[in-house]
């Protein structure tokens, strides 16, 4: 038996969403684009992230709770199988039936269950309102074929567990706190004696005093029960105390892996650096703490070309993936002569955006080409636009500025020792 | 053991005791639950023993009185201590007591077939069709669209030009017009219930889909089916009190019924003998008033939002 439990292979999840109430247009929104995931036996790996960036889609994309796009998940494989993953080697149709999660059957899947288990995000959604606690806990025990008296002994043991009296048994869930509810979330999951739990920001949704208590929990249950995690967060300092090994993502691509103490000692990608600096504030509208990175999130309809970092990177440079729209309105800001006196007598007509790679501005009058260059760089620097970097050549020709740019190139995850993965061009 | 059972019980009546307490907490529902309960109080007592209700025939039909055709006015009238007559008589000398009574029975047990069995169908199919999806729930949602564009008096008649005026044969027309309503509001339900966390929550605990079905998301539709029932109970006894009213009656009948009851009182009631409209009529009115109260009261209670 080999160490590691569970290997994920280039996961994708696009849900496809109507554009307008009459349009037929379908988008794609990329939750997980290309995701490579690996996990061993004992092992609590962090996943973080801001929100929306597709932390849950993965989570239930590895339990198989929803239909994947792309991409093999194996769980439990054997050497060979890991060797032929490793080499890169075609595994055969069969195989795949066998072994990886994405390709089984139903019952082969709903067996998978006793073994892999979630405790979602959000415990007033998570509990049937109709269901008695003692129900909710035993119904993992019941549909693995446990009769009534055994089921009911095993979840007053499993109410203990999470440090829950036996008189919770008859109630209902709107009797209980968020907290208690999360701890029955989490008897739930541990009710089969699973070998992998997914935990999806148990946390976030309880007040901020309660958040300690279950996270404790969590360290002794893990300890005690010797179980495999994923550990979901958008706030990084969640997980520094329980997590082994710590996972970035962004826009649906992982973009560092490290050790916990390696990533906090030494962060490499940009995004990681501002993750750490950010402080936890509280929203006003949940009351719970919220970071807040400065710039927006792109949408995953859409993600950026290049590194998808680049629009808030404070580091981004010639080779992070500008295209030609993400200059257009700088472009019209710095053309202005009344701004830049060097460029008197020139007066912008329009800008054509040609390819991601090329834009050409035409001029009504052109008179002092020969400056556009020098105003450009000057502004990139006065004025830290980045997206001029992407600039790779300008042309004058009669009254028109060919400006052509670099070709983006998306950055992959690369080894840089220690068992330390970044996807950034700097490194 | 047995105390074991009791304490799960609890909770579920105390969530009933909720539920009743914020319906009798209006007025107006408070009354529609009497109304409500007095009359299926009858109607059980009639199908018991009618004998408890001072009447004397146990059959089904109206009894005439051809000796004394003529409406008799009820006999309080003339001797206020005299209730052998109490509600008087309709042609040909029935008494409408005794009509009255045999005819809340009728019309209840009418009613609650046509309901439940269109509200089974219904469920069954509303929720498959949200669960699956996919071409069923296209066909389901294109049938359900041409029953409710047909008028249910028209269908109703034309089946009964076909295949004959019988109960049976109207039943079955309603049963087929009533279905939809159910099927659509439990398949609206569904859809939303199906995206809750609990139903995927379930699914992570290898739980099956009939399951998952029948145990998770139908029971957490059936608030608003419980208002809708409540409101088709009384518009079933209207539309059959209608076809009666209309003459579009089973041919052979002498059966007791609301609508059957007034039509014959209306003749007479315009030259004066305003009771064999009057009691018929409200007996008629009253529950479906009630009835109509009680759903209404019955969308507050059951309403997640009001429920603390
Ligand atoms: N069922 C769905 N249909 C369409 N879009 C979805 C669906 N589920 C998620 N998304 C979209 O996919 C993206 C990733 O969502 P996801 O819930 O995985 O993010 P997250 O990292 O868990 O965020 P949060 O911290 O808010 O939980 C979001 O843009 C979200 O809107
Ligand atoms: S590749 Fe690195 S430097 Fe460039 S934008 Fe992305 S994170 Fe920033
Ligand atoms: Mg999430």
């Amino acid at each position: 038996m080999g160490n590691t439990l569970i290997v994920g292979r280039g996961l994708k999840k696009f849900f496809e969403i109507k554009t307008g109430l009459f349009s037929r247009k379908r988008l794609n929104v990329k939750a997980v684009d290309g995701v490579d995931i690996t996990i061993n036996k004992g092992e609590v790996v962090g996943l973080v992230g801001e929100s929306g960036c597709g932390k849950t889609t993965l989570g239930r994309l590895i339990l198989r709770l929803i239909e994947p796009t792309d991409g093999e998940l194996y769980y439990n494989p054997s050497e060979e199988i890991l060797e032929k993953i490793k080499n890169g080697e075609k595994i055969s149709q069969d195989e795949l039936k066998k072994y990886s999660i994405f390709h089984m059957g139903k019952n082969d899947v709903r067996e998978l269950r006793r073994h892999m288990q979630i405790v979602f995000q959000d415990p007033y959604s998570s509990l049937d309102p109709r269901y008695l606690i003692k129900d909710i806990i035993a119904e993992p025990l019941r549909s693995f074929g446990w009769d009534s008296k055994d089921a009911y002994s095993r979840v007053e043991e499993l109410l203990k567990s999470v440090g829950l009296g036996p008189e919770f048994m008859n109630k209902f869930p709107h009797e209980l706190s968020g907290g208690q509810r999360q701890r029955v979330a989490i008897a739930r999951a541990l009710a089969l004696k699973p070998e992998f739990v997914v935990l999806d920001e148990p946390t976030s949704a309880l007040d901020v005093s309660v958040q300690a208590q279950v996270l404790n929990l969590l360290d002794d249950l893990r300890k005690e029960l010797d179980l495999t995690m994923l550990f979901i967060s958008h706030h990084i300092l969640v997980v520094r105390h329980i997590a082994d090994r710590i996972m970035v993502m962004y826009l649906g691509k992982i973009v560092e892996i490290a050790e916990t103490k390696e990533i906090f000692k030494n962060p490499l990608h940009p995004y990681t650096q501002a993750l750490l600096s950010a402080v936890p504030v509280p929203d006003p509208k949940t009351k719970r703490m919220k970071i807040h990175l400065e710039g927006e999130v792109p949408s995953p309809v859409n993600p950026p070309k290049g590194c998808s970092f680049h629009t808030r990177c404070k580091f981004a440079f010639e080779k992070c993936g500008w295209t030609a729209n993400e200059l257009v309105e700088y472009l019209r800001l710095v053309m202005d002569p009344t701004r830049n006196e060097e460029l008197k007598g020139n007066i912008l007509d329009e800008i054509e955006i040609v390819s991601d790679t090329e834009l050409i501005m035409r001029f009504k009058e052109l008179e002092n080409p020969g400056n556009i260059r020098g105003v450009i760089d000057k502004e990139k620097i006065n004025n830290n636009i980045r997206a001029f970097y992407g600039i790779m050549g300008i042309e004058a020709s009669g009254k028109e500025v060919k400006i052509k740019l670099y070709e983006p190139k998306v950055p992959e995850l690369k080894n840089v020792g220690n068992n330390h993965f970044v996807a950034c061009f700097l490194h | 053991m047995f105390d074991k059972m009791s304490d799960s019980w609890k909770p579920r009546i105390e969530n009933f005791k909720i539920t009743m307490k914020i319906l009798l907490k209006s007025p107006a529902s408070a009354i529609g639950l009497i109304i409500v309960l007095v009359y299926f109080i009858i109607a059980l007592l009639d199908q018991v023993d009618p004998y408890i209700l001072g009447i004397t025939t146990n059959v089904n039909t109206l009894i005439p009185n051809y000796v004394n055709t003529a409406p008799q006015p009820p006999s309080w009238l003339t001797n206020p201590w005299d209730f052998s007559l109490p509600f008087g008589t309709t042609y040909p000398g029935i008494n409408l007591y005794d009509g009255i009574i045999k005819a809340i029975r009728i019309d209840i047990a009418f009613s609650l077939f046509v309901v439940v069995s269109g509200a089974i169908i219904g469920i069954v199919l509303g929720v498959f069709s949200a669960f699956y999806g996919g071409w069923f729930d296209e066909i389901i949602m294109r049938l359900t669209d041409i029953f409710f564009s047909i008028p249910y008096l028209v269908l109703v008649i034309a089946l009964g030009v076909f295949l004959g005026r019988s109960l049976e044969i109207l039943s079955i027309g309603l049963i087929i017009l009533w279905w939809p309503i159910y099927a659509r509001v439990v398949r609206g339900q569904a859809l939303s219930i199906k995206e809750q966390t609990y139903v995927e929550a379930a699914r992570a605990s290898g739980v099956k889909n009939s399951r998952i079905i029948f145990r998770h998301i139908l029971p957490n539709t059936m608030a608003p089916i419980f208002v809708q029932f409540s409101f088709d109970l009384a518009t079933i006894v209207l539309a059959l009190a209608t076809l009666y009213f209309i003459g579009f009656a089973p041919s052979n009948s002498w059966l007791p019924e609301l609508g059957f009851l007034s039509s014959i009182g209306y003749e007479y009631a315009i030259v004066g003998d305003w009771w064999t409209i009057v009691f018929p009529g409200f007996a008629l009115m009253i529950f479906a008033l009630g009835m109509n109260l009680l759903g209404d009261g019955l969308r507050d209670a059951l309403d997640p939002r009001l429920r603390r």
